[in-house]
């Protein structure tokens, strides 16, 4: 548990010491958050209401964490820094956790400063912004999973632009741009199927107080988390094998 | 007792043999050199008494311990300074021997103490405030190896230590990895001869797999019946030969 901790400690001081951290993660969704707001008072467009806009920029904000995952990890290996460690008396999922639970209250952190800048735009304030970002945590995790899948799968120059594949599809498949129902068809079931509208619509659910939304999101999140996981876990396990 | 003590030791990558039923013995306090050309197997070898390759085959023991059944104890009395400089890049320099510390267990306070001993030791005291990215590379080498010295092993590992610096820093490097000897057990790979017949007391030399000398410079030089310890090396390269004692 204390190398767990040491170890944790080390990969929030750098993820929070690179800047694109707070460009991306954080100034980012912001931004276009208000952009959009912006535009909603022009041209008033249903999905870019703030009650759907809010919970959709807290989801896709998400999305960075699996990047600063990824490349972390990826940077690791390629430095031989992850060798090192490695060669330390700690356990296999003492590392795991290592890398997956700082990214926890990061991720938290980034869902929480895009409702505080939603409440400029007219989000009112109630509790339920709270169940939000709890119903947020497991869309953290699914992140998570594939930051670590693509850390531990791809090389340092790899990481950051599949990385990125990954936040494009949590913009265009997690319905913050567009309903995915407009489109119907598979496109919609494709998009039932996969996360990334799952994390949205938790936390719209939760805003908009349908309990049974957010249940049934959360469930279909936490699913998915647990298959990457799986599979995160089992990959890095080889990995270490492998060296 | 040895400080590291090889049965056999083997692995294979497919149908590739890296390292071939290794039989080696490691003095406690000893400076050991293992030489070779590129896929000699040396790095292999080090990776598999370091904890991070489990073998195909056969069994060391460091310490007393096994790799195989007792590996967490074999990990905690030994550390590894890798081939490339492994650093964490955001982290300050006393950050990174504090958390190399803490990995291997220490109390914080107790870490905080091993790392400002090792900063002075190892003159980094000036620069343990600054990011492990604004190093120079000999610098950062440097800090490598004090890494590996924070927690104190009783073997130490040098993989390739001073690859790709300049000769000063390299020079740097000799001095202080020769200060380290008798304190503990050293291991090192290098591809610099006149690196490994200045610091080692013994120097061990591997082909394709196989030990295929092991003596003092001196020795391999009279077994091989050259003048120069480059041309021993070569010697016992070129064609595969029994060791020595």
């Amino acid at each position: 548990m204390k190398r767990m901790t040491a170890f944790s400690v080390r990969v929030a001081k750098e993820t929070l010491r690179d800047p694109v951290t707070l460009i991306f993660g954080v100034g980012l969704p912001v931004a276009l958050l208000v952009l959009m707001s912006i535009i909603q008072r022009s041209a008033p467009v249903e999905i870019f209401a703030i009650s759907r806009l809010a919970p959709g920029m807290a989801a896709f904000s998400l999305a960075f964490v699996a990047m600063f995952a990824a490349i972390l990890l990826a940077k690791d290996k390629s430095t031989s820094f992850l060798l090192r460690v490695f060669a330390s008396p700690m356990r296999p999922w003492e590392y795991i956790m290592g890398y997956a639970l700082p990214m926890l209250p990061i991720g938290a952190a980034q869902c929480l400063i895009c409702f505080l800048a939603a409440l400029f735009f007219g989000l009112p304030f109630s509790g339920r912004l709270f169940l939000a970002l709890i119903a947020l945590l497991p869309a953290a995790a699914v992140y998570i999973a594939f930051g670590l899948l693509f850390g531990v799968v791809l090389t340092d120059k790899q990481a950051a632009p599949v990385s990125s594949i990954l936040v494009q599809c949590a913009a265009l498949l997690g319905g913050i741009w567009f309903d995915p129902a407009l489109i119907g068809g598979a496109f919609e079931t494709v998009c039932k199927a996969l996360p990334f509208l799952h994390a949205s619509g938790a936390a719209a659910s939760a805003i908009a107080g349908d309990g049974t939304g957010v249940l049934r999101h959360v469930l279909w999140l936490i699913g998915w988390a647990a298959v990457l996981f799986a599979a995160a876990v089992f990959l890095f396990k080889k990995k270490m094998k492998d060296n | 007792m040895n400080a590291i003590e090889t049965k056999r030791l083997t692995k294979c990558f497919r149908s590739i043999t890296a390292v071939d039923a290794l039989e080696l013995s490691v003095g406690s306090g000893e400076f050991f050199a293992l030489l070779g050309q590129n896929g000699a197997g040396k790095t292999t070898a080090i990776r598999m008494l370091s904890g991070l390759l489990a073998p195909t085959g056969g069994d060391a023991f460091i310490m007393g311990n096994s790799i195989l059944t007792a590996s967490e104890a074999a990990k905690a009395c030994c550390n590894l300074s890798p081939q490339e400089t492994a650093v964490a890049e955001n982290l300050t320099v006393k950050e990174n021997l504090v958390l190399i510390a803490r990995l291997y267990g220490a109390e914080k306070a107790e870490a905080d103490e091993a790392a400002e001993a090792l900063l002075v030791q190892m003159g980094l005291k000036e620069r343990a405030s600054s990011r492990a990215k604004t190093l120079s590379g000999g610098m950062k080498r440097r800090l490598s190896i004090a890494m590996a010295l924070i927690t104190k092993p009783q073997v130490l590992f040098l993989d390739e230590p001073t690859l790709g610096l300049d000769v000063r820093a390299r020079r740097e490097l000799w001095k202080m990895i020769a200060a380290l000897k008798g304190k503990m057990t050293l291991v090192l790979t290098t591809h610099y001869l006149e690196e490994a017949q200045a610091l080692s007391d013994r120097i061990g030399i591997m082909n394709k797999g196989h030990l295929v000398a092991v003596g003092t410079a001196k020795e391999l030089c009279a077994a091989a019946g050259t003048d120069t310890f480059e041309d021993a090396f070569l010697h016992f390269t070129e064609e595969e030969s029994e060791g020595i004692a």
